[in-house]
């Protein structure tokens, strides 16, 4: 019944209704145009008081400084690189994709492609990714301002019709369903920043000190992760380190037995995986080999398959 | 496993001693042995923190032989029934038996590293099964004791190192959490 | 032995993580022991320098004991450095806890009060040496934590701002949302308060409200009001 999807399927749109559809098309709103007649449903209305939907470049928007990302998205190539990240968030409870309807793992037979999904659901799916591996992935802006600029129109026109003496109760009763769906992505919002926030404070030194990083990243995101590592170590030095020999006052000590003083993503995390596409074969410890075949499923070290959940080709459950 | 520099865990872990001989005589290190000693003698065995006994056994100030939680005799009895064996004790304290054998094996040379970590494989992997029943069996009846097990069960839910209990205790909460949300979604048609 | 205060602290600290408070206990903060530790590191780089200096070169490259004597103050003096920077770091851990399950609030993070609600104090503990100080935040932390705190509360505010105008950062997020109303009583007067939508409601103490949850949990939290 989202007003997300995009798809005109309608289960909101009493499929019969006596008379007062005629009063529906008849009250004066400003925001309708005489078009709409009397066969306006509800989910009709919702729509007739939303603006069109906006151009691409919101530049004016500020929230483009939280989402620009300093690379062109398409810059994401696939190499060697040392990414940062790492694993879930504090004390939350773990959540299945099922409870909030994302229809993770499913569609074996459909062909679902990322176009074809509502943004709901493929932020749902990254809202999985990024807590389910231990590095951090790339920062979806474009779609988080999708989903805001929805969030906004909804906003308006639940305002709108809520103020308005002529609503129905059964249409505020609906508007509450809305409502409660609109907190429910604003739940996936939230949860994601703050997962992706979490694994950028433990990584903040390591992610300053890696440039080729960044562009996983947005601005503020970056910019945070700078300030934060001052933050930190500033405090360490206060505390502690301005208090001890001169020689023992870094923040980078790299030791002979591998430990670094600068905290980095265990890639060895094991991660639950459902190929959605073939991805060939891979090398196990031992010497065995796996084959990751469409359908599958795997528990398997993130190392090994990075690459695949990056693609989307993987998808992390 | 926690090897993070900040962690506390792996400081603490790491603070678990290993007894190491010295080769060497070292003037003024005698208070490593807690005597009243000023130097330390070639030969002196001492019980040595990890954090030093790593380092100092990798510049060969010391030596130090396979510690008794992973001699031959507790290698051969995981090979004749690995879940018969109790590990809960051999490493002190709250028994890392897998975890204290990887820092060890950090420290030695290739083949006997190779074969200790083939041994704590080996381990895990035979004990995994009886692992997963009782902690099934656990989940499904509302009590912590067993009530009719053979022995072997008895013996391995006494002799479960600190991972081994760990994994038992996330396996049993998962299964009454699963118990609870089917009971909670009978009575409700699935919905919330 | 050196490293041994190193390993108290750390104990302790470690101690205070296998609680089984909703929150990471924060006792006070343990300053002695850390300007002892301090002190013992200071003192172990100035026996190294002497030494390095008294013995030359020559000497540091062939006098196994030597070598031998000053790696182990070496790795003692890195210890204690590690510990420190453990307990500090598991601390900060438990500050940003507070931060965030305060909804952001500094203000109440820092009031007297603030405690007593938030944790669950047990009387009987409370002159215990060994438990957890029943007196505010702000008593237990050290300066530098208090600084840390303010520096991580404006971070934050900036990072918050650039969502601020459709969601809450600081709202909960421990399980998604399946009620969108609830009924609260209001415990003590906080005045007008503009809620998620621009709505103005004026909370005075014994009213009761039905509210979107995501407007009022934050002064749930903050004891305003209650759940009926």
């Amino acid at each position: 019944m989202s007003f997300f999807d995009d798809e005109d399927d309608d289960p909101l749109s009493p499929p019969t209704r006596p008379a007062p559809n005629e009063n529906y098309g008849m009250r004066a709103s400003s925001s309708r145009e005489g078009s709409v007649s009397g066969s306006s449903s509800f989910l009709d209305r919702l729509r007739s008081t939303v603006s069109p939907p906006p151009a691409q470049s919101h530049s004016h928007n500020e929230r483009s400084r939280a989402s620009a990302s300093i690379f062109d998205e398409s810059n994401t190539s696939i190499s060697g690189r040392e990414y940062g990240g790492s694993i879930l968030g504090e004390g939350e409870e773990e959540e299945d994709g099922m409870g909030l309807g994302l229809g993770l793992g499913q569609g074996l037979e459909e062909e679902e492609d990322e176009e074809d999904m509502n943004d709901v659901k493929r932020l749902g799916k990254i809202w999985v990714r990024e807590r389910g591996t231990p590095e951090l992935g790339e920062w979806k802006g474009e779609l988080i301002d999708q989903v805001f600029d929805k969030l906004e129109q909804q906003q308006k026109m639940v305002n709108t019709l809520r103020s308005d003496p002529q609503t129905s109760e059964e249409e505020h009763f609906k508007l509450m369903l809305v409502q409660t769906e609109m907190e429910r992505v604003k739940y996936l919002v939230r949860s994601y920043v703050r997962t992706r926030l979490h694994k950028i404070e433990k990584f903040a030194h390591h992610i300053t000190l890696s440039t080729d990083m960044h562009h996983l990243l947005s601005g503020a995101e970056l910019s945070h992760a700078r300030r934060y590592t001052e933050l930190l170590h500033t405090h360490f030095q206060h505390s502690a380190l301005d208090s001890l020999p001169e020689w023992l006052r870094k923040m980078d000590d790299t030791y002979g037995d591998g430990l670094s003083m600068v905290s980095k993503p265990n890639r060895n995390t094991p991660v639950l995986i459902y190929c959605r596409k073939d991805c060939g074969e891979i090398t196990l410890e031992g010497g065995e080999r796996a084959a990751l075949a469409r359908g599958t499923t795997h528990l398997v070290k993130y190392k090994l398959v990075d690459r695949w959940i990056n693609l989307g080709w993987a998808e992390v459950l | 496993m926690d090897d993070d520099y900040y962690s506390l865990n792996s400081i603490l872990a790491e603070n678990h001693k290993l007894s190491c001989s010295f080769t060497l005589d070292v003037e003024g290190l005698g208070y490593l042995e807690g005597g009243t000693e000023n130097n330390i003698h070639q030969h002196s065995k001492v019980e040595l923190p990890f954090w030093l006994a790593q380092t100092l056994s990798l510049n060969e100030f010391t030596t130090f032989p396979l510690p008794p939680p992973y001699s031959n005799r507790v290698k051969a009895a995981l090979n004749a029934s690995a879940q018969s064996v109790k590990l809960s004790n051999l490493v002190g304290g709250n028994g890392w038996w897998y975890r204290w054998g990887r820092r060890i094996a950090d420290v030695l040379d290739d083949e006997p590293q190779a074969d200790l970590l083939n041994t704590l494989l080996k381990a895990f992997i035979n004990r995994l099964p009886a692992l997963q029943d009782l902690s099934a069996h656990h989940a499904s009846a509302d009590h912590t004791l067993p009530e009719s097990s053979t022995s072997t069960t008895e013996t391995f839910r006494d002799g479960m190192e600190g991972d081994e209990r760990e994994l038992f205790a996330i396996g049993q909460e998962s299964g009454k959490m699963t118990r609870n949300w089917y009971d909670s979604n009978g009575s409700r048609k699935g919905g919330r | 032995m050196y490293g041994d205060l190193a390993l108290q602290l750390v104990t302790s600290s470690h101690r205070s993580t296998l609680s089984t408070t909703p929150q990471l206990p924060l006792p006070k903060y343990a300053l002695p022991l850390i300007l002892s530790i301090c002190l013992e590191t200071r003192q172990l780089g100035q026996s190294i320098t002497s030494a390095a200096e008294q013995h030359g070169q020559v000497s540091l490259s062939q006098d196994r004991s030597l070598v031998c004597n000053l790696t182990v103050q070496h790795l003692s003096a890195r210890r204690n450095k590690r510990c420190l920077l453990a307990y500090l770091s598991t601390r900060v851990g438990g500050i940003k806890e507070r931060w965030w399950d305060s909804g952001g609030s500094l203000a109440y993070l820092l009031s007297p009060s603030s405690s007593s609600t938030m944790n669950n104090s047990d009387p009987s503990a409370i002159n215990s040496s060994e438990s957890e100080s029943a007196g505010d935040l702000r008593n237990n932390l050290s300066p530098q934590e208090l600084d840390f705190l303010r520096g991580y509360n404006n971070l934050m505010i900036d990072y918050k701002s650039d969502f601020l105008d459709v969601l809450d950062l600081t709202s909960s997020i421990d399980r998604p949302p399946s009620e969108l109303m609830v009924d609260v009583r209001v415990l003590k007067d906080a005045g007008e308060v503009v809620l998620e939508g621009g709505e103005k409601l004026d909370f005075r103490k014994g009213e009761r409200f039905r509210l979107n949850r995501s407007n009022v949990e934050r002064l749930i939290v903050q004891g305003y009001l209650e759940e009926v």
